[in-house]
């Protein structure tokens, strides 16, 4: 037995109250070992000391009979308060639903605006004639034309024309060469800048 | 007849008859209340704890699991309230702005030196049981105050007998500490 496996002992050791037959092992490591021993002996003095403070000094009665009618009482008050037990077994998965919704609705949609933003950083960096290269892809003109009926609340008609003319038209090159690359990225929406993008990388491939 | 034992009471709630419940309270509010009193300190706060434990026993004893045994499981369910009411209590005295005002010394009351050292004494073992941190001043009291053995303390505190011991002798150290620090101060 070492020295702190005996020192753990010791205060069960000393009120004789040995948690199991250890007691005789710490007896066999008291006989050899003076620090133990000494440690033995101050805790002899203190736990007797402490006999003075047992029981603790409770000046106050207790009425035990008013206990339970209390308890009850409170069992009661408590009772109305709880809610019914179909909103309790139902409260926590609506909440997640509810979270989940959020952040759909929330977070999602950050990340893709953050994602625009990047194509809208790539485009700004373009040199006027790499976008006038862009603009003489005939298919560029798809991009800018709405799919369908539905889609042409994302950007209006009258935007959707002038970019048309700007990047289609072979007259116009002056004005594509002189665009101010704010303005005509701010004229598309997510998804012509995404068109926009591949157009630009197909055109570097070719 | 031989009164009924505490899982006899259980059934008897859980087929509908209050009076088990009833009975059980009886049966354990004392010690309940005195669980709580020596963790938390004041009267007030025990008692409002030991009504606290029997609601939470109500309610919890449809679903009460025998094999831990009743008591043990009211021994926790009185550790943990009696734990966070500390906690609480430490929050509000962190919050609360007034001074708490040490209480006058009223001088020699005409009692002997030997008496007078001997409740000093006394006043300073008592604080230093109380200023061991929350959980070695429940081991200390659960160990030296109820005798109750470690097996029982490692299922009730879900700690190791091993963890428990050196816990007890760790707070007796910083007892046998403060006492010594304070008689030489």
């Amino acid at each position: 037995m070492t020295c702190k496996d005996a020192r753990y002992e010791l205060p069960d050791f000393v009120r004789r109250k040995p948690a199991d037959e250890s007691a005789v092992t710490v007896a066999a490591h008291l006989e050899q070992c003076t620090s133990c021993r000494s440690e033995l002996e101050q805790f002899r003095s203190l736990l007797m000391d402490l006999e003075t403070v047992k029981p603790p000094s409770l000046s106050h009665s207790v009425d035990w009979a008013s206990v339970l009618p209390r308890v009850h009482e409170r069992i009661e008050k408590q009772r109305s308060f709880i809610l019914p037990e179909w909103v309790q077994r139902f409260a926590l998965p609506l909440a997640a639903a509810i979270a989940v919704a959020l952040f759909v609705i929330k977070v999602i949609p950050l990340s893709t605006s953050d994602s625009f933003a990047d194509l809208q950083a790539t485009l700004q960096q373009l040199a006027p004639e790499e976008l006038q290269d862009v603009a003489q892809q005939q298919s560029i003109a798809e991009i800018v034309e709405p799919a369908s009926q539905d889609e042409q609340a994302i950007t209006s008609d009258a935007d959707t024309a002038v970019l048309k003319n700007i990047l289609t038209d072979e007259n116009n090159r002056s004005s594509v060469a002189d665009l101010d690359h704010e303005t005509l990225l701010q004229s598309l929406d997510e998804q012509e800048a995404s068109d926009l993008v591949s157009m630009l990388e197909q055109a570097s491939m070719n | 007849m031989a009164p009924k034992t505490d899982l006899e009471l259980v059934d008897d709630f859980r087929r509908g008859h209050v009076e088990g419940f009833n009975e059980l309270v009886r049966r354990y509010q004392e010690k309940v209340y005195w669980i709580a009193r020596r963790v938390v300190g004041s009267h007030d706060d025990a008692d409002d704890i030991v009504q606290d434990v029997f609601v939470r026993v109500y309610r919890g004893l449809k679903d009460f699991r025998s094999e831990s045994g009743f008591y043990t499981w009211v021994y926790r369910i009185t550790v943990n309230l009696s734990l966070n009411a500390i906690r609480t209590k430490r929050v509000k005295d962190f919050l609360r702005l007034d001074d708490v005002e040490e209480p006058a010394y009223d001088g020699n009351d005409g009692q002997p030196d030997s008496a007078i050292l001997q409740d000093e004494y006394k006043a300073v073992l008592e604080r230093a049981i109380d200023r061991l941190p929350p959980k070695q001043k429940l081991v200390f009291m659960m160990r030296y105050f109820d005798e109750i053995p470690y097996e029982e303390m490692a299922k009730i505190l879900s700690k190791s007998v091993g963890g428990l011991k050196a816990n007890y002798f760790h707070a007796l150290k910083k007892i046998q500490e403060y006492v010594r620090r304070e008689l030489n101060s």
